[in-house]
């Protein structure tokens, strides 16, 4: 019995570490935006010698939104004689398909279809074949309902002109956060995650992750590493750490935004992040023993990629501590560590420990200029539980197909933009508390 | 109080507690004052002159009057409407003040210490005396300062900038043709065909070699595959470095150097007189670049950037840029193809 309460307690001690771990990146992330030094994206270069372009955008029934898509494409900024625009029509049995030659052939220079109906499905697979067809130096990868600005073609390329960049990843901003509760929390939530986590590992040199969309990265790298792992359910992260760890960075730009659509069902929600666990936990698995081996990469590196690799498995302790700290409750040896400084160390933990999230979201809207919404950080305690739950499901299925070789089936994230709905951007006389983010006007209201 | 009482009202309290910190965030949700998403401007497009052009823009769409001189109000943006003044040749005095927009159809002279305290459009040349200050100038023609200009906002001139002495740029400084500075110039962001600091005649210039590309046929492994990858590096005088060279520590390119690719440090970089790189320099700490030597691409630079004299970035025909976050200064013969831009401030010196 003495040995069954060692190891319980040993258990627990493990999970308090690995917490205190985890909320001090959180504080250090935090602190570094608010107030450390910030690094300058490569927007500010102007170079007239930009590398060729190839932007894939895959589609899967994606007739409501793929006409949006490739027309706002084709008003980018980027010269037309470098641009070129794969849609890829993956497996769809809706009007995806007539759509998209229709648009193509208004563009024929630069829009390139490709329609797959043999093969593997998914995004993986589609991005291999179409990464064979692309002509660019440059991949540029955006979701079908996602509208990119004029210029974010050319910001998002320019950084390619750093030997040590191997991929970009520009910052996601919900357009349907005003649709209920969930939408406003993932908009924060997104807020905390790209404004403030994603730049503040850009600052301090560590692992910016490329997200799969509003991103890229160099065609032939990419290529030459074995493109996208299909088995993988996360190739968006699967490729951040290819690149990683044979040396090359992934950069974070804040000010690249692009519109995209969040989960407004609490059940396509748990969907979507029960894949990013368990592609998550498939990327650990493989990448976690490269990484620590890797030649190309600093102590500093290491220790971030590791903690980066395992944030998945952290709602998996949580509910280990849990069971463990009531198992050592009615076994009547709940006390880890006799006197009064490690009660005073618990109470800290358990006040400002645990707060460590959720200040980096809070810190995520104050830095958007957003006040009010700030009111529903506490409902980020349900959000909590509901990820907890749903994350460690995730996670135990990428450790379970890792252990018995299964394939995990790819799943599209639920579109809820109808055909009819156009989406334009927000007018700003909606946003009274947002700053609109826009160039400074050159005739500023004067004081007199 | 019976003890049950007492765990009924406990509860009551535990749930009243916990509900306080909600309700703010039910107020929000059942009346939401902020839950629009970020406004993100679609049409946005870096373009290194954009106060000028869209000045112009604003101007030129806005005003209906068509004399040569007399007063208009126009409307410059949803909620401002100003005044301004058309004028013919302009010649301020010394001391006068203007405290309209003015548009000026053909040539602006003003005196010492005049003052412009809005935006000016002059459509001809400009040529300001000393100690001059003005807080916004378009000028389709040519732009010619004796010293102690302030600039407030912008300026922003078709054919060239001539700046003789020293000047306060304010935030941006752009010209589709030549752009001189002479010495104790303070600026944020320029730029020009080329930026020169101090008399410089941009002759013909050594060409450049075109350096090499990032995609080599050999297999990639890692980024050792395609670019030289070091802790430090010493790049030795008169040695040539066929690839990039990236280095997780500081980049030395001695003198006479010639690196065929694009360097990355994340520590300091040094470039010695005379050293050429082909490609781009990006460092994650200061680069400092020395006398006449040439960098064909961009300069990034996370820390101070020092352009000693006789520096070259770019080359004619192209548009390049140089681009420092804590500081930026430029000695005497520097060349810029393009823009600059100095987010902690730059100087010259000369």
């Amino acid at each position: 019995m003495e040995v069954v309460v060692l190891i319980l307690k040993a258990i627990m001690f493990f999970i308090i570490a690995v917490m205190l771990i985890y909320a001090m990146r959180h504080y250090l992330f935090t602190f570094n935006r608010l107030m450390g030094d910030q690094k300058l994206y490569y927007q500010d270069i102007i170079d007239n010698d930009l590398p060729r372009v190839t932007v894939l955008v895959p589609m899967h029934n994606e007739e409501a939104v793929a006409r949006d898509v490739l027309t706002v494409l084709m008003k980018s900024d980027y010269p037309l004689d470098k641009l070129e625009i794969i849609p890829i029509n993956d497996h769809s049995d809706d009007k995806t398909a007539e759509i998209i030659n229709e648009v193509a052939g208004l563009y024929p220079e630069n829009i390139h279809p490709l329609h797959r109906n043999k093969g593997l499905r998914g995004k993986p697979a589609a991005l291999n074949d179409a990464m064979a067809e692309a002509t660019g130096q440059v991949i540029l990868v955006f979701d079908a309902d996602y509208l990119p600005g004029k210029g974010l073609v050319r910001d998002l390329a320019v950084c390619f002109k750093d030997p040590e960049v191997g991929a970009v990843m520009g910052r996601v901003i919900p357009i349907n956060s005003p649709k209920n509760m969930l939408t406003r929390l993932l908009d924060m939530e997104r807020a905390g995650g790209y404004q403030v986590d994603q730049q503040a590992r850009y600052n301090l040199g560590l692992v910016p992750q490329y997200g799969g969309t509003v991103g890229g990265f160099r065609r032939i790298v990419a290529q030459q590493l074995g493109g996208f792992d299909p088995s993988v359910l996360t190739e968006d992260t699967e490729l951040t750490f290819k690149l990683f760890v044979r040396g090359w960075k992934v950069v974070y730009a804040n000010s690249m935004e692009c519109y995209e659509e969040s989960p407004e069902e609490w059940d396509v929600r748990a969907r979507q992040i029960k894949r990013w666990a368990t592609g998550h936990t498939q990327t650990m698995l493989r990448f976690f023993s490269p990484m620590m081996h890797s030649k190309q990469l600093t102590w500093k590196e290491k220790v971030d990629g590791a903690l980066l690799l395992w944030i998945y498995l952290i709602p998996i302790l949580i509910v280990i501590g849990v069971f463990d700290g009531l198992a050592l409750f009615f076994l009547g040896r709940m006390t880890l560590v006799e006197g009064l400084a490690f009660f005073i160390f618990v109470v800290a933990y358990n006040s400002f420990g645990n707060f460590a999230p959720f200040y980096e979201i809070g810190a995520g809207s104050l830095l958007d200029g957003s006040q009010d919404r700030m009111k529903l950080l506490p409902f980020f305690l349900f959000n909590f539980a509901f990820n907890t739950w749903v994350i460690s499901l995730g996670s135990a299925r990428g450790i379970f197909s890792r252990i018995t070789g299964r394939c995990v089936q790819w799943q599209k994230t639920v579109r809820y933009r109808t055909k009819d709905a156009r989406v334009t951007e927000v007018d700003e006389k909606d946003t009274p508390t947002n700053p609109p983010k826009k160039p400074e006007s050159p005739v500023p209201e004067t004081k007199s | 109080m019976s003890p049950s009482i007492v765990v009924i009202l406990s509860l009551l309290a535990f749930a009243l507690l916990m509900l306080i910190p909600f309700v703010p965030g039910i107020i929000e949700f059942s009346k939401p004052k902020d839950n629009k998403p970020v406004v993100i401007n679609m049409d946005y497009s870096k373009d290194a002159r954009y106060f000028g052009k869209s000045f112009r823009k604003m101007v030129l769409n806005n005003s209906t009057y068509n004399q040569p001189m007399g007063e208009e109000t126009i409307r410059l943006s949803k909620n401002r409407d100003e005044g301004i003044r058309f004028a013919m040749d302009v010649e301020m005095k010394a001391g006068e003040s203007e405290s309209e927009l003015l548009y000026v159809t053909d040539n602006l002279h003003a005196g010492n210490k005049s003052r412009f305290l809005k935006e000016v459009y002059v459509k001809g040349d400009c040529k300001i005396e000393e100690n001059v200050y003005m807080r916004a100038l378009a000028c389709d023609g040519a732009f010619e300062a004796e010293k102690g200009l302030r600039v407030v906002r912008w300026l922003d001139v078709e054919k060239g900038i001539v700046l003789k002495g020293r000047a306060d740029l304010g935030m941006s400084t752009t010209t589709a043709g030549r752009l001189q500075l002479f010495t104790d110039v303070r600026f944020s962001r320029l730029y020009g065909n080329p930026v020169c600091v101090g008399d410089v005649q941009v002759k013909k210039l050594p060409n450049l070699p075109e350096p090499l590309s990032y995609f080599p046929q050999q297999r990639i492994d890692s980024i050792s595959s395609v670019a030289l990858h070091t802790k430090n590096m010493m790049v030795k005088p008169l040695q040539r470095v066929e690839t990039d060279v990236i280095a997780s520590g500081k980049i030395t390119v001695s003198q006479g150097a010639t690196i065929m690719g694009s360097i990355k440090a994340h520590g300091p970089i040094r470039i010695r007189d005379g050293a050429v790189i082909a490609g781009n320099c990006f460092g994650n700490s200061d680069i400092e670049i020395e006398k006449g030597a040439r960098v064909g691409g961009n300069v990034f630079c996370q820390g101070k950037l020092t352009l000693g004299p006789g520096v070259v970035i770019g080359k004619p025909g192209s548009v390049k840029s140089a681009v420092a976050r804590v500081g930026m200064v430029m000695h005497e013969g520097v060349v810029i193809f393009g823009y600059v831009l100095a987010e902690g401030g730059g100087e010259t010196r000369v």
